[in-house]
């Protein structure tokens, strides 16, 4: 009971309730994502982490409603600033994404328009974010509208490391390089301050060293602009450096979650502490470990909780029900029976 | 894995494989304009391959003149009408229908036959052949292969098999760029590199690993080539340059009802229709199966 | 590389193209089976005749010195006299030209602006009945075989229902109560020219079937591949980049894919020139056109070798052209092409 105290002290900046998403391939209706519950705290980075498969891209894309395609069914509530993003008519939710709601992507370079220069993309959205801090610096700076808005690109450049704005200006998507690129989608998804900014699998096409700066560029950037971050990943290692609380994906359902210290010092999903001891260390010298079987079938999943098949402290209560999310420690939840004790209130 | 979930996993894949299969053929069969157009081809060349036996005027299908039935109108005797020289329309068609309609499948395999096999040797091997059979195939791809085939059909003198071979000739090329274009895409990836790092050779890797990776597109573009090599055909023996009087042809039929457009028409119009319907027809079912096999262009 | 380093480069590489056309041209009209001589003298010639006629043209020196005075003609835009007409060849094509151009160029014209515009409303309204109907009609309107359509407006729009004339550039009667008066060689804008509305409107009047004739199966190309070419851009990550970034969908249709999309579509476009030029053959020889096309058909059937190698040469020299414009075009349009 104390632990829920706690947690109704702050107010999520998303929350997400029973998040289903349902494709239509050639073998039938493939459950990709079959009730994901989380919430975002602001400032708080969250990571979403899980396998190939685990559902986690669908996730981030469906906060937003980017996956296009008709032969898919979506069902739940996305709680932002208390709308229900599933419910908002079009335009707002165009008028959130992007201005309330950033998003970065994997392929930064595919991410941008090879026909256009740099320049002219990111004007196009200081118009469209901005049109008030234009306004502002026209009456207080006296300048036109072009150099307003070529001033407040210079100055978000600058804060993702781009100095040399007038070259990144004239540029095109090819003659940059991945981190450069990222860079500046950093920029542009972080224009107007947003509350949240969705990095799916930010990091995963650039090199480490690459890779290590502009992890530290997200944290400290999002700290100053008081934006949380949903950082999707499916490597364990970069959740343990930047995040502030893990989420552990499988099959399509949040399996646990809980402070980054503690999943990694005390987990207690099956799953989890299988993908724990999977990660090589060296030193060790008792091989490597796997989690046997493969990732289930989503058109035919197993029943009860997904994981079961490949569990080794599964019940046969496991196959016929799904475990709900039981509370084991200050902001720690798990889903899966071995918990059933501590069920919430 | 034992060799039991082995066995498993392969009869998943089968199956799965044949579901793919099942479904697909589901979604062409949503088409209904397009099981319409297959059904249509199937039709007409079932036709062809019977040709004169089942024409019901063969040797007038063959040629033979019946210059008493003359520039007849449709009728009970002769459902098309008869041309210019009194010859049964209907059987004209039908026997028309080997040249013009078989070959356009002749061309269009021919030209994947020698198009694809260069595209691959070229696409996959570095430096200078690949560099010559792209200019010549940029040269070929400059000048529309109608006109090169008139060209060659003038020198070599007109013919029904001349005018085939005429117009394989400058297609090919249009095979060999797809596939060098497809191979150079996929010489980057992994398993090209995992078959040469295993020390596989140059022709092993490009017939079984990059040729059936490729096939797909192919396919699509013999199916909606078949359209253009009919009318091609056509264009050229409208003009004399291909199938020789007094043997049926669709574009030569055209030519000998041309005169007479505005009084009998139907000698004229009726080969044409068969061209456009047959053509129509190919163009609806290729973008059935391109859409289906091809889905990400949608 | 810059614009400018990009177009040299096509430059070079046209004038090499030329220079490979103009010998195959040389060696291809070398090879058309008659006799050349025979037929310049015509009528029932004597062999002594023959001869001399043979070293008038040339035709004995040997094949390497005919092809050096061959190449040197031209570099001086000589090509010959017509062995049909007697007239310098160069003479005749730049009389002939423009009655074709205006056809073709009117045709690509209407072709491109419709085809676009069709295509990017399919792409649009994708799944509707509007895509479906149109899916319809473009399919329909490339597999018209270029004589069969031309017969079809014929014996639809002169025949059956009387709108539109038969044959020609002009009425016959008014070829000689109000004659063209030939300053650019283009009909139309000689006659507005020189004020001569009858003139104008009857030459309007006869250009309308062969018009749509030629520009059908281009059209039909053009939107089909417009429609996919944008329905495949569409599915880019960078359009799902802007997306998330609270892009509009109009926007992102008509202004982020659109420019992608152009690109093959400029590649259709240089080639519906090539075949429209194709086309213009046929329907000149149905209409009754007196354009290029109708001259090439002479020399063929009259075994005019060098009228034959005038025209081959400046249809392949168009083709190549109007490639290479295209790839400029390309260029500006899409950066990333080198």
């Amino acid at each position: 009971m104390e632990a829920m105290a706690v947690e109704n002290k702050r107010e999520p900046v998303l929350d997400v309730r029973n998040l289903e998403v349902t494709f239509n391939v050639a073998r039938g209706a493939a459950k990709i994502l079959a009730g994901v519950d989380f919430q975002l705290f602001p400032r708080e980075i969250l990571a979403l982490v899980g396998e190939t498969g685990s559902g986690k891209s669908v996730t981030a894309k469906s906060l937003l409603n980017l996956i296009p395609g008709a032969s898919k069914q979506t069902s739940g509530k996305v709680y932002f600033e208390d709308k229900d993003l599933f419910k908002v008519s079009n335009k707002e939710l165009q008028a959130i994404r992007g201005k309330h709601i950033g998003m970065i992507f994997q392929n930064p370079q595919a991410c941008i328009n090879p026909v256009f220069t740099l320049g002219e993309q990111l004007f196009r959205l200081i118009r469209l974010y901005l049109g008030d801090e234009i306004a502002r610096m026209k009456l207080s700076e006296g300048v036109s509208t072009k150099q307003a808005i070529q001033l407040i690109a210079k100055e978000k450049l600058n804060e993702v490391g781009l100095s040399d704005s007038k070259r990144i200006f004239k540029s095109y998507a090819s003659e940059v390089s991945g981190g450069m690129a990222q860079r500046f989608m950093i920029a542009q998804a972080l224009l107007s301050s947003p509350k949240i900014l969705i990095a799916d699998e930010a990091t995963s096409a650039l090199d480490v060293t690459v890779q290590a700066r502009i992890l530290k560029l997200l944290k400290d950037l999002c700290a100053k602009n008081d934006t949380a971050i949903l950082f999707i990943t499916h490597d364990l290692g970069i959740a343990a450096q930047v995040c502030d609380r893990v989420a552990v994906m499988y099959s399509g359902r949040i399996v646990e979650i809980a402070e980054t210290k503690k999943i990694f010092s005390a987990p207690c999903h099956p799953y989890t502490k299988g993908l724990l001891q999977a990660v090589p260390r060296p030193g060790r010298s008792n091989g490597l470990s796997f989690v046997p079987g493969m990732i289930p079938d989503l058109v035919d999943p197993p029943g009860g909780c997904r994981f079961h098949p490949r569990c080794n402290a599964r019940m046969e209560l496991c196959s016929k029900k799904r475990p709900e999310k039981y509370v084991v420690g200050e902001n720690h939840e798990v889903s899966c029976f071995l918990y059933e004790e501590n069920l919430r209130g | 894995m034992e060799k039991k979930a082995l066995k498993k996993l392969a009869a998943t894949v089968v199956a799965d494989h044949h579901k793919m299969r099942m479904y697909q053929l589901r979604q062409f069969l949503k088409h209904k304009s397009a099981v319409l157009a297959f059904f249509i081809l199937l039709i007409t060349i079932v036709a062809a391959l019977l040709g004169p036996n089942i024409a019901p005027y063969p040797e007038q299908g063959l040629g033979e003149v019946n210059v008493s039935e003359r520039l007849q109108a449709p009728s009970a005797q002769h459902y098309l009408g008869t041309d210019v020289y009194g010859r049964d329309i209907l059987s004209r068609i039908i026997c028309g229908a080997r040249v013009s309609l078989f070959g356009g499948f002749f061309i269009v395999i021919a030209a994947a036959l020698i198009g694809v096999p260069l595209g691959l040797w070229a696409g996959y091997s570095e430096g200078i052949p690949g560099a010559i059979i792209t200019r010549l195939v940029e040269l070929f791809l400059s000048f529309p292969s109608v006109l090169i085939a008139m060209a060659i059909s003038i020198v070599a003198g007109a013919g029904a098999f001349t005018a085939l071979l005429a117009l394989v000739i400058p297609w090919w090329p249009w095979y060999t760029r797809l596939v060098m274009g497809e191979v150079l895409s996929k010489k980057r990836m992994l398993y090209v590199e995992a078959a040469q790092m295993l020390g596989y050779g140059k022709v092993y890797i490009m017939v079984r690993h990059l040729l059936p990776n490729i096939l797909t597109p192919v396919i699509v573009m013999i199916l909606l080539d078949l359209g253009p090599a009919i009318i091609a055909i056509g264009l050229l023996s409208f003009l004399g340059l291909g199938t020789q009087a007094p043997q049926a042809d669709w574009g030569l039929m055209v030519w000998e009802g041309a005169q007479n457009i505005l009084s009998e028409w139907w000698i004229a119009i009726v080969p044409g229709c068969a061209m456009f319907i047959v053509v129509t027809a190919f163009n609806i079912f290729g973008d059935a199966v391109k859409d289906i096999l091809e889905p990400n262009r949608s | 590389m810059s614009l400018f380093v990009f177009i040299c480069k096509r430059f070079l590489g046209l004038i090499v193209l030329l220079l490979v056309l103009s010998t195959l041209v040389f060696f291809f009209t070398r090879s058309l089976p008659g006799d050349v001589a025979a037929l310049y003298i015509g009528g029932n010639a004597k062999p002594e005749q023959i001869e001399l006629a043979r070293i008038e043209l040339g035709l004995d020196k040997p094949l390497h010195v005919q092809y050096s005075r061959y190449m040197a003609k031209l570099a001086h835009g000589d090509m010959g006299v017509s062995l049909r007409t007697h007239r310098p060849v160069f003479q005749d094509l730049l009389e002939k030209i423009p009655m074709s151009l205006e056809l073709v160029f009117i045709a690509l014209f209407l072709a491109t602006a419709l085809g676009l515009f069709t295509g990017v409303m399919a792409a649009w309204y994708q799944g509707s009945w509007l895509d479906s109907t149109i899916k319809w009609i473009t399919s329909g309107a490339v597999s018209f075989p270029i004589f069969f359509l031309a017969l079809l407006l014929q014996l639809l729009f002169f025949n059956w229902l009387g709108w539109f004339p038969l044959q020609g550039r002009i009425d016959t009667f008014l070829e000689f109560t109000s004659p063209i008066e030939r300053i650019t060689g283009f009909s139309l804008i000689d006659t507005l020219l020189t004020g001569n509305f009858t003139a104008f409107f009857n030459v309007a009047y006869h250009m309308v079937l062969p018009v749509i004739a030629l520009l059908v199966g281009p059209f039909g190309m053009i939107a089909r591949l417009t429609r996919s070419s944008l329905l495949e851009v569409m599915q880019l990550d960078y359009i799902l980049a802007a997306r998330a970034a609270g892009v509009s969908e109009r926007v992102l249709f008509f202004h982020y894919g659109l420019r992608n999309a152009l690109s093959p579509v400029l590649t259709v476009i240089g080639l519906s020139v090539a075949l429209i030029l194709l086309a213009t053959f046929y329907v000149e020889m149905i209409f009754n056109w007196p354009g290029i096309g109708y001259y090439a058909l002479a020399a063929i059937l009259s075994l005019d070798y060098t009228a034959l190698m005038g025209v081959t040469l400046m249809i392949g020299t168009v083709y190549v052209v109007a490639n290479t414009v295209m790839d400029i075009a390309r260029r500006l349009i899409d950066p990333r092409i080198k």
